[in-house]
């Protein structure tokens, strides 16, 4: 009796299974393996939602090495998200010495200028390199983003200072000055703008 | 046995049907297979979707079609699924959630817009770094060019929201400021006028909300909107953020009064009937005072009826008219809640999906003031007919409800009270004065309006945002 039911329980593990490789041979499915990578890009952007829920504390951000972290953040070659990760990644701890060189670096790399600027291309607003523009200088944006979030008023005046007086892009300049009127008022620039736009009169109604 | 085992064979198969169902991320660019159900749901507006729709499968995949129109479907249901998706308004029923999105409806936005896709037309070829374009007078239709395809998932569709502002008559001017000066095309003179950038920087800052979008994405959308505020209007906008008490009296009006400046009061609106309006941040639930009328739910300008209107509000509304005199305080700030016969109404706990009652033995609840924590956050108190607070709090590991006396005391005439800060408060009295209070001193600092028919108040910030001239 024992033999019939495990005979019985091998004939529809194997139904089974021969019905889910013809399910996926009779519907043009990705093989396995494609499959398989499709499942693990879902759980990053789960984790990567997870990181964003739990604020970063100083302790787990990185502190990169002086040499790296400029040309890392200016390497075109190195996709636009993982530029986005790293800066969210940095330590900008201004009581440690390499929060700080991260800090200088990351107002050194605000402050290159944006590789698209002078293209003429970029001028056009229908042309991709405009949106290339964009995107490195969203970047830049986000790194003002992070000084603001991670300094005290005092700190992160000296390093928007630098920006203010060096950076050679008149909106990020604008953005430097209004990020800091915001934080001597103890509000916050970005969540205000944001509030201030969602509270525009919608032309989607 | 043999019958059991069939069942377990069926539910196998059942599972893997199931599984070829599964739902699609549609906003995920490595998404390799769109459900045809979904494509069917917009096929009768784009028809050259039936293309794709018309099978017998319940997905068609990368294989089954063309790669350019399977990016051009995808993207299209992605923006459909913008109203739905985004972290805000997934709570339409919670009390608390804000909502500063304010239910817009980007698809129909879109959809009274854009009815075709052409894909690759002959201009293309003149610049093979063009995104994409559209001829204002051919009403509905989008040109995308190669470099569109390439493009991550929430920059094609801001490209598409962007491209279609155009059929309303909203073209780009030539920039007069910041980088792009003497630049033809490429700015638009305000914010406020809701031309094509307004429409990328409203959707980019939307964009920055929807949680299937991985957080760089999300990243990149919020600080391109920022950037383009800043670069891509001749009049650059700037935020301002104002307190301001809103009150109802019992002619059945609405005002504001900015808080520090009574004298600025400002008519809003008048309702139907009196009311008590609570705020929750961006919209009010309003009370009215005939109980035969039902509590309903409205945006904070006062014009859009919301379609949830909350569980405080669904309870009240469940009553009838006599069991509606029972109710009393309502909050919709800090924990929240709303009293009924003493009882306090609440959700605690994380997995509370049900409200808990709670019942309060110190005394008649009189109001639930809701002043300041020691890091600024609303902190909802309760205050019994003597005018003492009790601290109400929720163990949220273990659903369970408390109450602990506090120090602090309100006067006894209290019948609604608010902080801005750790200092000032507003106070209604039940004689329906509208007082500032000293938290610090405990004593009274000036009459805030002269009138003594306030119903309700409660506070609001509000976002405004100024053009200013840069010449």
């Amino acid at each position: 009796m024992p033999k019939k039911i495990i005979a019985l329980i091998a004939i529809v593990l194997l139904g089974t299974g021969l019905f889910f490789l013809l399910n996926h041979s009779n519907s043009d499915k990705l093989p396995l393996s494609s499959l398989d990578h499709h499942d693990h890009h879902h759980d990053e952007v789960k984790n990567e939602a997870i990181v964003d829920n739990h604020k970063t504390t100083p302790q787990t951000r990185k502190a990169y090495p002086r040499d790296h972290l400029a040309s890392r953040l200016n390497d075109l070659q190195t996709p636009i998200q993982e530029r986005v990760y790293a800066v969210r990644d940095l330590s900008l701890d201004p009581q440690e010495s390499l929060g700080k060189k991260n800090l200088q670096d990351l107002i050194i790399f605000i402050n290159s200028e944006n590789p698209f600027m002078r293209d003429p291309e970029a001028r056009d607003p229908h042309n991709f390199k405009s949106r290339q523009l964009q995107k490195e200088a969203s970047l830049r944006v986000y790194g003002i983003k992070r000084i603001n979030q991670d300094l005290n008023y005092k700190d992160a005046q000296r390093a928007l200072n630098q920006i203010i007086q060096k950076s050679n892009d008149k909106a990020l300049i604008r953005i430097a000055k209004q990020v800091l009127d915001a934080k001597k008022e103890g509000q916050d620039y970005f969540e205000n703008i944001k509030k201030g736009i969602l509270s525009l009169e919608p032309v989607a109604d | 046995m043999n019958i059991s085992l069939m069942k377990l064979s069926l539910a196998c198969l059942l599972l893997g049907l199931v599984s070829t169902t599964q739902a699609a991320n549609y906003f995920d660019k490595a998404e390799n297979c769109l459900n045809v159900a979904d494509i069917k749901a917009v096929d009768s507006h784009f028809e050259q979707f039936q293309n794709f729709s018309n099978t017998s499968k319940t997905q068609v995949c990368r294989g089954d079609m063309d790669e350019k129109w399977f990016e051009v479907v995808r993207s299209t249901l992605a923006l459909q699924r913008l109203n739905v998706t985004d972290v805000l308004q997934r709570d339409a029923n919670d009390d608390m959630t804000l909502r500063p999105i304010g239910q817009k409806d980007w698809w129909t936005y879109y959809t009274q817009r854009a009815n075709q896709y052409v894909i690759e037309p002959s201009r293309c070829n003149g610049n093979p770094n063009v995104v994409a374009f559209v001829y204002p007078f051919f009403r509905g239709s989008i040109n995308l060019c190669p470099r569109f395809f390439e493009m991550d998932s929430a920059s094609q569709i801001e490209v598409l929201m962007h491209e279609v502002r155009h059929f309303d008559g909203h073209s780009h001017v030539t920039c007069t400021q910041g980088n792009e000066e003497g630049n033809a095309g490429a700015c638009d003179r305000q914010i406020k006028q809701g031309g094509s950038y307004a429409v990328s920087v409203q959707a980019n800052v939307e964009l920055s909300y929807v949680d299937q979008l991985n957080f760089a994405d999300r990243v990149l959308a919020e600080s391109s909107a920022i950037y383009s505020v800043n670069n891509k209007f001749n009049s650059l906008p700037t935020v301002k953020a104002t307190d301001y008490v809103y009150a109802s009296n019992d002619k059945a009006e609405v005002w504001r009064l900015p808080k520090g400046k009574p004298s600025q009061a400002e008519f809003v609106t008048a309702l139907d009937d009196a009311a008590a309006i609570y705020g929750n941040g961006s919209q009010f639930t309003v009370y009215p005072v005939d109980t035969t009328k039902d509590a309903y739910r409205i945006s904070k300008g006062f014009k859009t009826l919301a379609t949830a209107i909350g569980a405080y509000a669904n309870m009240y509304n469940a009553d009838n008219a006599t069991e509606r005199k029972a109710y009393g305080a309502i909050s919709y700030y800090g924990m929240g809640s709303i009293v009924k016969d003493n009882n306090l109404h609440t959700f605690c706990g994380t997995q509370a999906t049900s409200m808990t009652s709670f019942a309060f033995n110190s005394g008649n609840i009189k109001a639930l003031p809701v002043l300041k924590d020691s890091e600024g956050a609303d902190k909802m108190f309760i205050m019994n007919d003597a005018g003492d607070l009790y601290e109400f709090n929720c163990n949220d590991n273990s659903g369970r409800l408390s109450t602990a006396q506090t120090r602090s005391v309100l006067p006894a005439e209290t019948a609604t009270a608010f902080a801005f800060n750790a200092n000032d408060a507003v106070v209604l009295t039940d004689a329906g004065e509208l007082k500032a209070y000293n938290l610090k001193t405990n004593s009274y600092e000036g009459i805030i309006s002269g009138e003594t028919n306030w119903i309700s108040a409660s506070p609001l910030k509000v976002y405004n945002v100024f053009d200013n001239d840069l010449k």
